[in-house]
């Protein structure tokens, strides 16, 4: 997978599109409890967030296009993701 | 802190408290003064804590052009004998504003101690932080209004995790 640090989205390795993430908290770890070995429970929503860590490519594609609400959490350091981004200047 | 209190100091208007827009030139300045705002200007201007990087690698042959942000990625192009490295890891400001001073719109009616939301931050606080060196601004914010100028109620926290 490849994450766009710039845009917050998610792509295969092909650069296909998964999900844009855009949860509107920036919640800390204390905002989760564990849920099973591939998720953890957001206590603000009560859904599960699935770790991308455990997901192959085409598994979290199939599953997002089943489910699009799904919840996506990612650790930058996690070793199935790529981080990219953009390199043109933002403007603000 | 509790849980929900936690949550009114991150930077969503989770608490729905008056917005307070910024002009990021004279124009629109002089035209919210002209309705009513007492415009807060201030300097834009850029922090050193905020940077992002980039690495190029390009093909012998072909010539086409890699531009490589992750540090890991960047060491699998290192070993491939196809590429070259034709410019090194490089920190940049990623940012251009339109102009070097900006104003935050005070409403007239503003109360000393009032809690709003500001939209567009003028500050320039790190709002996410990679461990590989990259930082990203703070977009928006809650603060507080002193009579004088806004208080920010930010308290930065390092992040890699990213969620939605």
């Amino acid at each position: 997978m490849k994450f766009n640090l710039d845009t917050n989205e998610l792509f295969t390795d092909e650069m296909k599109l998964i999900k844009k993430l855009a949860c509107p908290y920036h919640l800390d770890e204390d905002h989760f409890e564990d849920s099973d070995s591939f998720s953890k429970k957001c206590l603000i929503c009560e859904k599960k967030v699935l770790d991308t860590e455990n997901f192959s490519d085409k598994a979290l594609e199939d599953l997002i296009k089943k489910n699009p609400e799904t919840c996506l959490s990612i650790d930058l350091n996690q070793k199935n993701v790529t981080i990219i981004a953009n390199t043109t200047k933002q403007k603000i | 802190m509790g849980l929900f209190e936690d949550l009114e100091a991150i930077n969503s208007n989770s608490k729905k408290y008056r917005v307070i827009k910024t002009a990021r030139n004279i124009e629109e300045m002089n035209e919210a003064a002209r309705n009513g705002f007492r415009p807060l200007v201030k300097k834009v201007e850029a922090s050193e804590k905020i940077r992002s990087k980039y690495s190029i690698f390009q093909h012998i042959e072909t010539g086409e052009i890699k531009n490589i942000v992750d540090a890991r990625e960047g060491l699998k192009y290192q070993r491939d004998e196809n590429y070259i490295n034709v410019i090194e890891r490089t920190f940049y400001y990623p940012y251009n504003f339109e102009s070097p001073f900006a104003a935050y719109l005070v409403p007239k009616d503003i109360e000393v101690g009032e809690l709003v939301f500001l939209e567009d931050l003028i500050e320039d606080l790190v709002g996410f932080e990679w461990n590989q060196g990259v930082t990203h601004r703070l977009i928006s914010c809650e603060a507080k209004w002193n009579g004088e100028s806004f208080e920010i109620l930010y308290n930065p926290k390092k992040r890699i995790r990213i969620r939605g």
